[in-house]
């Protein structure tokens, strides 16, 4: 089994999967999203999130196959008193990093970023690192590769 | 390991979550409950090389049985983007 100890779990936002959907390389992206989702040591199948919250009323891509890079998860009654969707994010991150491996990313979009940084519940957060575009892609790439090395040895 | 139940109840036939190869292979091993309805779909599977993507299409009853299996590839996941 390909299975890797990815350093961080990743959720995403909305507006990250309009990022994407608008990206010449979103094929490549979301089948190396499906990789890691599906080869997390510690969270096969359960690695990369979204909120279902985030997709209510939207529709970029049909729930069955954005599930195929994201888990799709009912938001968890802890975050039912927060209505602002970027606090929802950080809450729940944060709350994902009490586990292994500790660390969350938060995969936005620029002008997201910004809005995650600037919010009150995000000030004095060390496990949760916000991301957008370049360092997305980044993240993203460089995870997979870890993929790669690890199937290469196990063949 | 066993097989991502996405959907359980008694719908007749649907496309699951994706699965790596070696967790079919290994559910199946594993689990009795698992069945091919056709032999050369399990000997398609064995041969797959490790860490390959499937979309699987099953059927839940008494058991899990697998009718149909397609390698996610390029142009699968294109059409996920409308």
């Amino acid at each position: 089994m390909v299975s890797v100890a990815y350093s961080h779990r990743i959720i995403c936002d909305y507006e990250f999967i309009d990022w994407l959907t608008k990206q010449g390389d979103k094929i490549s992206l979301f089948s190396h999203l499906m990789h890691i989702k599906g080869s997390s040591e510690h969270w096969k199948k359960f690695h990369n999130l979204i909120l279902k919250s985030e997709l209510n009323g939207n529709a970029l891509m049909d729930e069955k196959d954005l599930g195929a890079g994201f888990k799709i998860m009912p938001d968890p009654d802890f975050l039912s008193a927060h209505k602002n969707k970027i606090t929802k994010n950080i809450i729940f991150a944060v709350d994902l990093a009490d586990e292994k491996p500790f660390k969350c990313y938060i995969l936005t979009s620029p002008e997201n970023e910004k809005l995650y940084l600037e919010n009150l519940h995000y000030k004095g957060v060390k496990s949760v690192i916000i991301v957008s575009e370049e360092r997305a892609r980044k993240v993203i790439n460089e995870f997979f590769s870890a993929f790669c090395l690890a199937r290469e040895l196990s063949r | 390991m066993e097989l991502a139940l996405v959907y359980m109840g008694n719908e007749d036939t649907f496309i699951t979550d994706f699965e790596l190869t070696e967790d079919l292979m290994e559910s199946y091993t594993s689990n009795d409950d698992i069945q091919f309805i056709d032999l050369n779909l399990k000997e398609k599977v064995e041969k797959l090389p490790v860490g390959t993507l499937l979309q699987v299409g099953k059927k839940i009853g008494s058991s899990i049985t697998i009718l149909s299996i397609k390698e996610v590839d390029d142009i699968l996941i294109s059409s996920f983007f409308k």
